[in-house]
């Protein structure tokens, strides 16, 4: 109640911050273009101490993930050795992202106790993904740790400031800027334009069955079949709100968005890796699969991940799912905005529409943090093109390009943590079966159609990673 | 010349603070600080989603600390 106050006492006031930040404000206030800043910074950084000699960078990148410990007294003479860098790089995590977090608006008081619990457990998470015997188990570190997120959230009532460090959706973005420096640009080239064909095909097919499956077969509302329809096949939640005023859509609309990408996308996470297992995918083919049917990058990343790892090649299915989601995806959001915001003032009836097309909403939606994504793979193909294969293996690898692999996991488990930290089964609202019938129908026809494009039609691509 | 802008009006939600907390279970997979979400707010009057640069009828400014509607 006491927040519901607030939050209409600061409405009406206009209180603190910027309530929309547009233009040159959008650069400081936007957590894209944050991700932008802390991902090059880290590896501008990264690139002056390689050229210096240092090893520093190599050393603050430590995580016990690849311990292979065998027993607790192995692990905890790790922590006790590696103590001072361990807080050091704590430190650092929490500057950058505490930071940028307080110029965003979010209250420091909040957010440093709030993430200090999430980089103790995710210390946890790397401990259990680094024992010898976990991939015996799939103990995997992107389902432990939304397994233990998941039961923390929904047996211990955390309090609501917690939410304050627990940003997802930030840390999936400054790990893909990083992902993007250990990303040959030539990859992104050759088999970008395959992953925007495959992607378009789904995306397309998807939207139009939820959407005919809501009004056609059910008569549901056509805000509500637009916003799951999207919800669906581009981009989760973000794409629902992308075009939720192009269509005047109603808050309980994207309530159901909400409950039903969530629902879903978490029971991907945790059955797609399996399936894929079992059907004996590589772990290409099977990055391919999940970035064609997963609907959220945060939820994409973690199942591709844990994905890659039981198929032994944890970098080909990550590269594999960004490639298909990020860049066959995420990129046309602005495009399906004004696609909607079309089809609301032509076809739909006047008095029901929202926006008129504009066509600067391509720019103003379009996710900016994959600008970071390409200037790190460039940059850093730059960087390492004068290197021979072996130079590269022996000196670039070890001391410039395992440091920002490092970081990048670090980011991805912190996202991963605070997916199954956020999600409050008590908090979502309940959706209609209608509602619910439409989009899983939607959920099987994209989960099929990535499957049979991703093992059959464009497998020799993903299968080449 | 002030136009009737939603950014103006006393029933927008378009901080992300605000927004994130009048929709349970948007922050999880997703962001009300993101580049994605545009300018899309939520108006309180009508329960539905508009820009911060729509406009309505229905607009009343938003006042501040010690001034009168």
């Amino acid at each position: 109640m006491k927040e519901k106050t607030a939050q209409t006492k600061a409405n009406e006031t206009g209180a603190e911050g910027q309530l929309v930040p547009s233009g040159w404000r959008a650069l400081y206030l936007k957590e894209d273009w944050w991700a932008i800043w802390i991902g090059l910074g880290l590896m501008a950084i990264a690139m002056l101490l390689f050229h210096q000699g240092s090893t520093f960078l190599k050393s603050l990148a430590i995580n016990p993930g690849g311990l292979k410990w065998t027993s607790l007294d192995q692990l905890l003479h790790h922590f006790s050795s590696n103590a001072t860098m361990y807080l050091l790089q704590f430190t650092c995590w929490l500057v950058l992202f505490g930071a940028s977090s307080r110029i965003m608006g979010i209250k420091l008081s909040n957010f440093i106790p709030s993430f200090a619990f999430l980089y103790l457990l995710s210390l946890v998470m790397f401990s259990v993904a680094g024992w010898a015997n976990a991939a015996k188990f799939n103990l995997e570190a992107p389902l432990v740790a939304l397994v233990v997120g998941l039961l923390l959230a929904n047996t211990i009532k955390l309090p609501a400031w917690m939410d304050s460090a627990l940003r997802v959706e930030y840390f999936i973005k400054v790990g893909i800027v990083l992902l993007g420096a250990t990303f040959p640009l030539t990859l992104v080239l050759t088999a970008g334009p395959v992953a925007i064909v495959q992607a378009t095909i789904i995306s397309v097919i998807t939207c139009v069955v939820i959407y005919f499956s809501a009004t056609r077969l059910f008569g549901l509302d056509k805000r509500l079949a637009a916003v799951i329809g999207v919800g669906g096949s581009v981009c989760g939640v973000s794409a629902s709100m992308a075009i939720a005023a192009s269509v005047n859509a109603k808050k309980e609309h994207l309530y159901t968005s909400v409950t039903l990408v969530v629902g879903w996308a978490l029971a991907m996470i945790l059955v797609l890796p399996f399936i894929s297992q079992a059907l004996g995918l590589t772990a290409g083919v099977s990055g391919a699969w999940i970035g064609s049917s997963e609907f959220a990058d945060a939820a994409g990343i973690a199942a591709a991940s844990a994905s890659g790892k039981m198929a032994g090649n944890e970098d080909a299915a990550i590269k594999a799912f960004t490639l298909m989601k990020v860049i066959g995806r995420d990129l046309w959001i602005g495009i399906w905005s004004i696609v909607w915001a079309l089809i609301a003032t032509i076809i739909w009836e006047k008095k029901a529409t929202g926006l008129r097309p504009d066509a600067g909403e391509i720019w103003r939606r379009f996710p900016k943090f994959v600008i970071g994504f390409f200037l790190a793979s460039m940059l850093m193909s730059l960087v390492t093109s004068g290197y021979t294969t072996a130079d590269f293996n022996q000196t670039v690898k070890p001391n410039l390009i395992m440091p920002m692999v490092s970081f990048r996991t670090w980011a991805f488990i912190f996202c991963y943590l605070s997916i199954g930290l956020t999600t409050r089964f008590r908090e979502l609202k309940p959706v209609g079966w209608k509602a619910f019938t439409a989009f899983t129908i939607g959920v099987l026809v994209n989960v099929v159609l990535g499957y049979l494009l991703s093992a059959h039609v464009f497998a020799a691509r993903w299968s080449g990673l | 010349m002030n136009q009737a802008k939603c950014q103006d009006c006393r029933y927008s939600v378009l901080r992300p603070e605000d927004l994130e907390a009048a929709i349970p279970g948007m922050n999880i997979l997703s962001s009300a600080y993101g580049s994605v979400r545009g300018q899309t707010g939520l108006c309180r009057r009508h329960d539905k989603f508009v820009t911060a640069d729509s406009t309505c009828a229905d607009f009343e400014r938003k006042t501040t600390f010690g001034q009168k509607p």
